[in-house]
Order: structure tokens, then sequence, then C-alpha cells
């Protein structure tokens, strides 16, 4: 029989809805609120005229909405490479990283294998320590990565900490299932796919969406090894076109003619940017708050 | 089956001959690879002007933009991994910490066959990047004076004021603009002084004509009797704080928000008649207030007048100079293809080459009068240049006079603006340069006192009196070794004998 928490629906009236819930409705909506306004202001921004937002008038409502400032990002040469690239490396990159943690996770639970322990101790040095920048470069470069696609999602196709997270799971999964699976004559590769792969089900999907976002939002590992411009994903893209709107001050000194101070171009570029991975967001969410904590320790 | 398939095969094999010969007959084209930091242009991919300039050349131009905080790591990176492309486009005097990599090519016995690039730029440019005689970089002159204080002319003929020719006249008009509502509106919401953006990296320059009417400028260090000086750590700082904290604290003309404002709030401030004088880039009123955010639909009857000559009480006046050399092009040590690199800058420092890479193809993106001199842009090339990809290629050999020249053509209104900050009289950095090892390490620090004290000094929260003990402060955290070491490095440049005066 399931628990229900008591929500403001379900409450028996023995447990009448007090000041205290009212409160707390109040502090959730106003979180909510201060999480969804820089977004929403953001979105008005960009929809907003030009002149309105640079003379500051505009609050709330725009006067009319102008889609000016999309269609400036969008003609923008090499928008729509940029977006063929991230969406390619996403997908390539989730994929290999999905396979490689999943195979990586369903070895290290066995915990009769000879030389796990090593195994296990020798992947979190490498996740504490790191080669540093020059070192990393050097080994990509003289696998001939340089400025190709693959270094943008080979090279971190492996995280360290959600092998580990994956292989807790596979360890909570019953040894019996896996004697009877053997019992029936399946070989370990047909145990990883028939068993493990559908029970990870949970965990697969959140792997999915930390590792999807992360190479949606790759940005300093391409500005290191790509060199080409069709080849420049999109967060690289847009980082150019939102630094060319701005006024360089500082040391950078500024060209003869200033680039135009506007708002609305940048919010543009920021909803372009981001909008693709947020509305994908929400359908695997619901499988982030399970997968986390599918690996911890059960009773 | 098997004749079919040796058929075929035969037929393979020819199409590959015909493709071989079809390449061979097509012209070698050198590929050149050039880096830059950013400077707000986008690499279009089938850049019709880039397409053009490789045809002339004969060669194959690919640049690649980083952003400028990531730029030197990058090219730290490519150094390390012996990878640097053919040209590297530097900003302001980086140059100069990569010459002991040997990853730069000495330019010097390239620069005698190639004297039409030299002939580009100035002497006293090439004079700024030479080291030991040698030239590791070309540098791209330009104009120091950028500089403007600009001052609502309406609003003196409202009040019944000229335009400020000494420190008492401007602080009469600042407190006139504060208090005797200017604008008429009958509301009390204007200040005398505010400003646009930092300037030069320093929140204090917003008092720039006053630090020239005492004869100095920050972070331009001078000479005088065969010592050099750092001028905040002068007398005459001492007194321009002194006058800042009575404009600001005393007479409360200065904006409050004046050292944290932000660029964007700040241009909202001029547009909407919230201050009355604001020191600027020569562009900031013709360019950004009037044409981007349109000032004179708001308020047709703003007009601005230059002062940049308000002379203090020993007759100094002036305005801060910016560095001659903007960026540098550099060529790669190892680079295959090092006379195709000077044969495209060459190219791209000529008459023609410029007319191409600054403003396009004639005829498809500007037109021409009947003298062949520049007229107008036309409907495609305004598009390209919106876009930002027109002259990509105009940011490497440099003409600015032509090209300011042109500018006021293209936009007439904005010949006075330059030529006020032009032809203001300067104070310019006698170390322009120079980074040694203690500026490396001490100078963020150190602008940072200076900052916190000389914000402290204008507000008030420190009084005068203490300015010794910002000069202890400063002193103490390396200022003496920062200028010595610049003393150094000049001494040993240019043969002089410098010692240090403060």
């Amino acid at each position: 029989m399931m628990d229900q928490q008591p929500t403001l629906a379900n409450k028996s009236p023995a447990m009448k809805i007090g000041w205290g819930d009212y409160v707390n409705l109040g502090l959730i909506i106003l979180i909510c609120v201060t999480m969804l306004y820089p977004f929403l202001y953001l979105l008005l921004l960009s929809l907003a005229p030009i002149e309105q937002v640079a003379q500051g008038g505009f609050l709330v409502i725009p006067k009319y909405i102008e889609l000016e400032s999309y269609r400036y990002v969008l003609r923008a040469s090499g928008i729509g490479k940029a977006y063929a690239v991230t969406i390619t490396v996403t997908f390539l990159g989730t994929l290999l990283s999905l396979t490689l943690t999943s195979l990586g996770a369903y070895v290290l639970a066995n915990r009769r294998l000879p030389g796990v322990d090593v195994l296990n101790v020798f992947l979190i040095i490498t996740m504490i320590f790191n080669g540093g920048m020059i070192p990393t470069y050097l080994v990509v470069k003289s696998l001939g990565m340089i400025d190709t696609l693959f270094a943008m999602f080979i090279p971190n196709a492996m995280n360290t900490f959600w092998l580990f997270v994956m292989r807790n799971f596979v360890r909570s999964i019953p040894d019996t299932l896996f004697e009877s699976a053997r019992l029936d004559g399946c070989g370990e590769f047909g145990i990883f796919t028939r068993i493990v792969l559908p029970v990870s089900g949970a965990i697969l999907a959140s792997l999915t969406l930390f590792y999807g976002v992360g190479f949606w939002n790759q940005y300093f590992i391409p500005l290191m090894y790509i060199n080409s411009t069709p080849k420049q994903p999109l967060q690289v893209l847009i980082r150019s076109m939102y630094q060319s709107t701005t006024s360089m001050t500082g040391s950078v000194v500024m060209s003869d003619t200033l680039p135009p101070p506007v708002e609305s171009i940048r919010a543009a570029t920021i909803i372009l940017a981001t909008a693709p991975i947020l509305t994908v967001y929400p359908f695997l969410q619901k499988y982030f708050t399970k997968g986390i904590m599918v690996g911890a320790i059960k009773g | 089956m098997k004749k079919l398939v040796s058929l075929l095969l035969a037929m393979i094999l020819c199409f590959g001959c015909f493709g071989g010969l079809s390449a061979l007959a097509e012209e070698e084209r050198v590929p050149i690879s050039i880096i830059s930091f950013d400077y707000a242009r986008v690499v279009k991919e089938d850049d019709p002007i880039r397409e053009k300039i490789g045809e002339i050349t004969g060669t194959e131009v690919n640049v690649n933009i980083v952003p400028t905080d990531q730029f030197l790591q990058k090219v730290n990176l490519m150094i390390a991994a012996n990878d640097v492309p053919d040209l590297i486009r530097f900003n302001g005097y980086d140059h100069f910490q990569y010459i002991d990599t040997g990853a730069l090519l000495d330019l010097t016995p390239y620069l005698e066959k190639y004297p039409e690039l030299k002939a580009v730029m100035p002497q006293e440019a090439w004079d700024l990047v030479t080291v030991d005689g040698h030239i590791y970089t070309i540098p791209n002159y330009n104009v120091p004076g950028k500089y403007s204080y600009y001052v609502r002319q309406d609003w003196l003929e409202n009040l019944g004021l000229k335009q400020p020719k000494t420190l008492e006249e401007l602080r009469e008009v600042l407190l006139a603009f504060t208090y005797n509502d200017p604008d008429g509106n009958g509301v009390d919401d204007t200040y005398g002084l505010s400003v646009h953006e930092m300037i030069g990296g320093m929140e204090v320059t917003c008092f720039m004509p006053v630090f020239g009417a005492y004869g100095i400028q920050p972070n331009r260090f001078f000479e005088k009797d065969g010592k050099a000086y750092n001028p905040v750590l002068t007398e005459n700082y001492k007194q321009a704080l002194e006058f800042c904290h009575q404009l600001y604290a005393v007479d409360k003309v200065v904006d409050p928000d004046i050292f944290i404002i932000q660029s964007d709030a700040a241009l909202q401030n001029i547009v909407n008649s919230k201050t009355g004088t604001t020191v600027g880039w020569w562009a900031t009123i013709c360019e950004a207030v009037n044409d981007r955010l349109k000032m004179p639909s708001i308020c047709p009857e703003a007009k601005w007048v230059m002062c940049n000559d308000i002379t203090g009480p020993n007759g100094d006046y002036g305005m801060m100079a910016n560095n001659l050399n903007s960026f540098t092009v550099s060529i790669s040590a190892n680079s295959k293809n090092i006379e195709k690199c000077f044969e495209l800058l060459t190219y791209l420092g000529s008459d023609e080459g410029f007319m191409l890479s600054c403003y396009g193809e004639e005829g498809v993106h500007y037109t021409v009068d009947e003298n062949g001199k520049f007229l107008a842009r036309t409907e495609e090339g305004t598009l390209a240049m919106n876009d930002m990809w027109l002259d990509l290629m105009s940011q490497y050999v440099y003409r600015v006079m032509e090209y300011q020249e042109i500018l006021c053509t293209i936009n007439p209104g904005y010949r006075e603006f330059q030529q006020a900050a032009m032809n203001a009289k300067l104070y310019q950095n006698l170390f322009e340069g120079i980074t040694t090892e203690e500026s490396t390490i001490y100078l963020a620090d150190l602008n940072q006192i200076l900052l916190d004290w000389s914000v402290k000094f204008i507000t008030g929260k420190e009084p005068l009196e203490n300015f010794d003990e910002f000069v202890e402060d400063y002193k103490a955290n390396g200022g003496d070794e920062v200028l010595q070491s610049y003393i150094d490095v000049y001494n040993a440049r240019k043969g002089t004998n410098l010692v240090a005066g403060n």
C-alpha cells in the first residue's frame, strides 16, 4: 500500500489547511518567480523593439513584438552549420558516452573480477588529477583529432563520477538474476543487453540528460581544439556574436566604430542557444531524481 | 561479368586521370591560416571578399577568431604543440611575451624587401615594436587622440553660460547644470557630470579633463629633466583629486553612481538628458547616442560641444592618449609560406587592397563618384556591414587616416567629433609598449589600490591629508619596482639614462 503524502487536495478534514501552508505556498511562489523572471525578462527583451530597449522604457510588456533580433541572429553566417555541429556532437557524444559508461559499469560491478580493485583506484585517481591543458592538447594532437568534430566528444566521452553511480546501480541488481540467466545459457554480453540495460532505464535516462546537456553547452574544449570556423559549435558562435554586440572596454582597444549596445540581440542569442535544450529537459526530468538516488544503498 | 568489371575499372581509372589533370590545371593556391582575438567581426563561409583577395594574391585565407579572454591561452597551446597558424593578430603589445619563445618570425630582414608595407605605418609605430634593432611584429598605427569631453551646448545656451575654459568656469557650469534645471522640465533630475563607460580600463578617467588641467593623466608616465615620474604619486594628482572631491562630495554635481554605472545605463542617462557633460570615445555622441540610440528623435534640441582644453591653475590642459598601436600582426617562425604572407599583407596595405578589404567590391558594395573616390555604400554593402563580415580582412593592415576620411564621407556629421578628439592635446605614456615581469606581477593590484584610494578621496571617505598614506601603500605593493623596471627597459631600448623621479 502506498502512503500518500498529505497534499492540500486530499487532506483529511482532521488536518486543516493552516496558515503554515499558506506561508509555504507563498515562499514557493516567490522562489518560482525569482527563478522564472530572468528567463521571462530575456524572452521579452528579445522580442521588444530595439529603440524601446535602448531607452530603457520597457518594463514588462513591450510596445509591439519585433522579430528583428531573431532575424539578425539567424541571418548570421554560419549559424545553421553551428547548430548542425552541436546537434551532431551532442547526439554522437551522448551515444558514445552511454555505451562506454554502461559497459564499464557492468564490468566494474563484478566484484569477483581479478584486479577490479586496482581498476577502481586507478579510475578514482583520474577523477582527482588531470594532466593539464598542454599535455592533453598534445595527446589529442598526436591522435590527429585537432580541428575535427571528434575532439569534441572523444577525449571527454567518459565521466568517472557517472561511471561509479551506474556501477553502484548494477551492483544493486540481485545476483540471482544473473545466475538464472547464466543457467539458461546466456553469455556475458547477453546478460548485459537482456538484463542490465532494460533494468537501468531510469539511470540511463538521467545519464542521457547529463551527458547531453554537457555536450550541448561545451565551450572551452571546442575553443581550444577547433581552428576552422565551419566546425565551431553553437556556443562558441553565440559567444562571438554576443561579444561583437558589446562595446569593448578595459585593455581591449575599441575599434573606430562603436558596436551597437543592442540588448535585444544579445537576449535573442541567449534564447536561441538555450531554448532547444530547455525544451528537452522537462521530458527527461522525472528520471533525474530517480536516477541520482538509484545507486544509493538500499535496505 | 568479368568483362563488365574490367570495363568499369577502366572507366574509373580514366576519371581518376581526368580528375588529376583538372587539379593540375587549377592554380595552386597557398593556404594561409590566421588566428586573431575577437574584433567584432564574424567569419562568413562563402565570403566573396575573402575569395577575391585570395584570387588576387594566390592564397586561400582562413581566419579563426577566438574570444579575447581565451585568446592568449589558445596561443600558448598552439606554441607548445608547435601548431601555430601563419599569421597571429595580437591585441596591444601582447606579442612581446612571445619573442623569447622563438615562435615569432624576425621580420627585420624581410621588411627591406617589402617597402610598401613598411611605408604604411609611420616610423614611430615601428619604433614602439623594435627590440634591440629587431622587429617581430607589424604594428598598426592608430591615431592616439580618441577621447573628448562633451558638454550640452543647448543647456549652456538655456542658462546663458559660455563654454568652460578653466576649472572655475567648469565648476560653475556643472553647478548650473545640476541645480538650475537646464532642460527646463521643472524637475530636479539632472547632473553635471557623468561617464559613459570605463575608459582605458580605469573608472577614475571620468574626471579626465580635471586631471588634464592639473598636468597629468593616470597611468601616463612622463619624463621631466631626466627623471621619469609616476603621475598618480605626484602633488598634481593630489590637487586634482581635491578638485574632484569638491565636485563630487561638496557641490554634489556628479552622478553618485559614476564609479559603478554600466555602459548601457550610462548611455541611457545621456539619451534621457539626465546628464549634461560626459567624457567619451570620439564616436560616443555622434554614433552611439545619435545614430544607434536615436537621441535626436527624443530630444531634438540637444547640441553638443567638445571642451578638451579646460585649463588648470598652471596653464595645463589635455586629454589622455590612447595607445598608438591597437593591435599587431606577427608571422609564425615555422610558417611554410612566409613570402606569401608578406605578399598578402602588402596587398592588404595597398590602395586597392585597402578598398577591397574595408569596403568590398566597387559597384557591388559601394559606389564611387566621378573621380573614382568613395561615394556611398550600397544596400548590399550596408547589409554586409551590419552582418559584420564585410570588413573582416580590414583589420590586419590598417590605414587609419584614409579609413577615418571615408568614415567622415559616409557620415559627414562625424567629422567635427573626430577632429576634436584627434587634435586635442594629449598625455602619452612614456612607457607605451613596455611590459616587464614586475608589471605583470604588480600592475593589476596597483591599479586596484589606485582606484580604491582615489574613490575614497573623491567621495570623502578618506581625507586628502592622508594622500601620503596612499603613496606609501602604492609603493609598498610594488610601485617602485614597476617604475624602475619600466625605466630599465626604456633605457635599454632607447639608450637613455633616466632615473626614477618618485
